[in-house]
């Protein structure tokens, strides 16, 4: 019957999808490794990806990667150049920078996802109920947005750190507090267009419950897009994170956070540039990873593109 | 027969387009031919038949994915396969133009729309501007617009849909083009606007001899409209047919859709399914 | 057949009642009325047209009877019971709807099996996988269609699959918005015969908007001719073929849905420039 007509469209599905699905985890499963074939097809987001896995890989072996103990000082040994001993040479304690960089991940990703943790459910339901309800629900979720979103965030997560008094997991609430704004906007855009959609007022025909339409129907509709805003929210949480380290209001010495290094680094900058080359190379190459990936990963989940 | 009556202003040979995708090559036109004369050329078919690329392939507006291959494609004197971007510059708009299906798109939303026109009249004649002003007045008045010097100075969004499409036209004619191709130009029109417009195009066709390629599903539309149809079906022509004629198609497929179409004067239990060959696709 | 299922008239009275329906948009000055005083009534088992050109409001009727509205003044009733303004789930259970947009009507992350099992979950209704393949049976999809998403449907299928979802609650009526416009002919003609052959066996009552009067004299026994927010005309289908309908918009639009003529483009051009000059 109409499965018969091969337009050049259906002819490309048909080409993809030589099976049909026989059960709704082989059904998803095609999807996933659909998803993952488009997102390996732009250089630029396999470079992304590989950046963040070895991210991860740093992270969990960090023990055994780094070359020395983060922590231990030699002051024989102080500032000293990279070299065969210490790859990425040596702070003003003696203590090796590669071995701390390599912890510091642990640190860097700590804050990148206890973060993202907390913004992306707020950002999501605030964003997602203020578009859905509208009316004086909208006007008083967006003033208190306006109101978050009116400060530049580092100088507003300076004023929480000032207030919470410096330390990680502070400025980890700091970041978060500013974070969510963004994030809520986009899924109130989003939901905008979406409550209007026939396939919501499809569900609303069917008697569902505003919860329902809002969990089942709308959040996964905004949330491919509030994934890849995350993903690029991360260069600028690390970035946040390593200033507020670098302002002395984050982690605290010797905890090798890669801004608090540059901070302790900056004094002995002229003379021995990889004490804040080394960490800075690190911060610039994780954010710049994470913008990648989030570039491609808007391309495999945008509905548009389909 | 109309093409034997006057010269074909174009001619068509074995056209064949292929579109490169991520899977490889999607054949969309399979050897199309055909000649236009003076005359109102339909080419029906469902979506994904290919009438639409045909269309744009004359005009060479394909996408820079597609490969075209033709053995003849010729305007007049000109081979459009082989001439240069500068010659179909000229061509485009000035000699042949198309009309989309909605104006909606096509008109400039920033732009007063008899600026619109004028503009393209410029494009293609140095004249000065109180001239090309003059010629969109007229043009306007052509196109059955009732004040043409208050719509003149209307914004896009101040028209409504039919008389945008007309504002589309004026703007396709004005440039006195040899043919005009009309994409589906009122399927997104009402029916009562849809009758003028129609009419509108059928007197300026009539009256300047223009050759028309008008692209449309709506067989009923085309049977009364045009002259000549070419049914298109997975991106060949499977059948051309005087439209007078229709009543007496012999493709399987051409007579199955129209009898599928539902119909006021005759009331069926059900409505006949067609029944796809695989053999229409080789054919 | 239909005309068989128009006869026998329960003595409860109409499926579809509406009454002196009025709806305008915006306030004070700026205030758009979009429906003067519709009237019309639908029969248990009958199928009713409403047709057309946009802006005419005959979808807006159909939206006010699907809850999407809750403003409108006068009284509308399904099965003789009031309607209230809002939206409650024993009306869902009753009235179901199709939409045009087979694209926009399902949601893109949901499977076909998601889509059917979303309404029982809602009302609570267990036995789901033996409901599913009953509907896809129905709607003549092969069961096999279960896990795929909209996207690796073609649009005929798509529209099957909104119907299925529409029926799985068996709902006694079905609003039918333009349901085949966006489809090509000859699936358009699949879908009609299903429309058709789903009221002969299930009984339902079917009010069916739609600008296609062809659509409408297939598939109604009666059509309300609406123009402008009021119904203008109102007509046996069988008696839109034969005589000539009398009011003159209707016999333009009849006119239209044959053939192109440049006498009725004439007729048109007049007509729209009386409707024009009565708007203003």
């Amino acid at each position: 019957m109409a499965a018969t007509i091969m337009t050049s469209t259906t002819a490309n599905v048909a080409a993809t999808y030589d099976g049909t699905p026989r059960s709704s985890s082989q059904a998803l499963r095609q999807n996933l490794a659909r998803g993952a074939r488009r997102l390996t097809r732009n250089p630029l987001t396999v470079a992304g990806l590989v950046v963040v896995l070895g991210l991860l890989l740093l992270a969990a072996f960090a023990p055994w990667i780094a070359t020395h103990d983060p922590f231990v000082q030699n002051l024989s040994k102080t500032l000293l150049a990279p070299g065969a001993e210490h790859w990425f040479g040596t702070d003003e304690y003696g203590r090796d920078i590669f071995s701390r960089l390599v912890h510091g991940s642990r640190i860097t990703l700590y804050i990148i996802s206890l973060v993202t943790i907390v913004v992306g459910p707020i950002g999501l339901a605030v964003g997602v109920i203020s578009g859905y309800f509208g009316g004086w629900v909208d006007t008083v979720f967006m003033r208190i947005t306006d109101i978050f979103i009116s400060f530049p965030g580092l100088v507003l997560a300076l004023a929480f750190v000032a207030a919470l008094g410096p330390g990680l997991d502070h400025a980890i609430i700091a970041i978060a507090l500013t974070a969510w704004p963004p994030i809520a906007r986009l899924a109130r855009a989003e939901t905008l267009s979406l409550r209007k959609a026939d396939f919501v007022v499809a569900v609303q025909l069917q008697g569902a419950s505003s919860l329902r339409i809002l969990v089942r129907h709308i959040a996964p509709m905004c949330l491919s897009s509030v994934i890849v805003r995350l993903t690029m929210n991360m260069a600028g949480v690390i970035l946040t994170a390593a200033g507020l380290g670098f302002l002395g209001l984050g982690a605290q010495p010797p905890i090798p956070e890669w801004g608090a290094m540059i901070s302790s680094g900056r004094r002995y900058m002229m003379e021995c540039w990889w004490l804040v080359a080394m960490p800075g190379a690190a911060i610039m190459m994780v954010s710049l990873a994470f913008n990648l990936l989030g570039d491609g990963l808007r391309d495999v989940l945008d509905p548009r593109s389909e | 027969m109309s093409e034997q009556t006057n010269p074909a202003k174009l001619q068509v040979e074995d056209l064949n387009v292929r579109f490169a995708t991520g899977e490889g090559l999607v054949h969309a036109v399979r050897g199309v031919s055909f000649d236009l004369g003076r005359e109102k050329l339909a080419i029906v078919g469902e979506s994904g038949s290919g009438k639409s690329t045909v269309g744009r392939t004359l005009l060479r507006l394909h996408p820079r994915s597609a490969r075209i291959e033709a053995k003849k494609l010729r305007f007049g004197d000109t081979d459009l396969l082989s001439c240069s971007e500068k010659t179909l510059q000229d061509i485009r708009g000035r000699r042949m133009s198309m009309i989309m299906q909605d104006p909606k798109y096509s008109l400039n939303p920033v732009m007063r729309v008899g600026d619109q026109i004028a503009e393209a009249y410029l494009a293609h004649h140095k004249v000065p501007r109180s001239e090309a002003n003059q010629r969109t007045l007229a043009m306007l008045e052509a196109v059955r617009i009732r004040e043409p010097q208050r719509v003149f100075k209307l914004y896009p969004h101040e028209v409504s849909g039919g008389m945008g499409q007309r504002i589309m036209i004026a703007m396709m004619l004005i440039t006195e083009p040899e043919i005009v191709i009309a994409d589906e130009p009122t399927s997104a029109l009402d029916v009562s606007v849809r009758l003028q417009v129609l009419a509108t195009l059928d007197d300026l066709v009539s009256q300047r001899g223009l050759g028309l390629i008008f692209i449309s599903h709506d067989l009923n539309l085309v049977r009364s409209f045009c002259d000549r149809v070419l049914v298109m079906y997975a991106g060949r022509v499977v059948e051309s047919i005087a439209a007078a004629d229709l009543e007496n198609a012999q493709h399987p497929y051409t007579r199955g859709l129209l009898a599928s179409l539902p119909s006021i004067d005759e009331r069926r239990e059900r409505l006949p399914v067609l029944q796809r060959d695989p053999a229409w696709m080789a054919a | 057949m239909a005309k068989t299922v128009t006869m026998n008239t329960p003595a409860n009275g109409p499926t579809i009642q509406v009454d002196n329906l009025d709806l305008s948009f915006g306030v004070g000055a700026s205030a758009n009325q979009v429906l003067h005083d519709v009237n019309f009534s639908v029969e248990e088992g009958e199928a009713f047209g409403l047709v057309g050109e946009s802006g005419s409001g005959k979808t807006t009727v159909l939206r006010c009877l699907a809850g999407q509205y809750d403003h409108w003044q006068g009284s509308l009733s399904i099965q003789g019971q009031k309607l209230g303004r809002k939206l409650d789930r024993a009306r869902c259970r009753k009235v179901q709807m199709v939409f045009q947009d087979p694209y926009g009507s399902l949601h893109p992350r949901h499977t076909v099996e998601t889509a059917l099992a979303e309404p029982l979950a809602i009302h609570g209704i267990g036995d789901r996988d033996a409901r599913i393949d009953a509907i896809l049976t129905k709607v003549g999809l092969p069961l096999s269609f279960r896990y795929r998403y909209p996207h690796q449907l073609s649009g005929g299928q798509r529209q099957r699959v909104a119907i299925a979802r529409a029926l799985i609650l068996e709902p006694r009526i079905l609003l039918l918005d333009e349901p085949t416009s966006a489809l090509d002919v000859s699936v358009q003609a699949e879908i009609l015969n299903l429309l058709a052959d789903l009221r002969v066996r299930d009984g339902l009552t079917y009010l069916l908007v739609t600008h296609d009067l062809g659509v409408v004299a297939h598939l109604c026994d009666r059509v309300a001719v609406m123009q402008q927010g009021r119904i203008v005309d109102m007509q046996e289908c069988a008696a839109l073929s034969g005589s000539m309908p009398t009011h003159p918009y209707t016999r333009m639009l009849v006119e239209a849905s044959r053939h192109y003529s440049r006498e009725m483009a004439q007729i048109a051009a007049t007509d729209a420039a009386a409707a024009s000059r009565v708007a203003a």
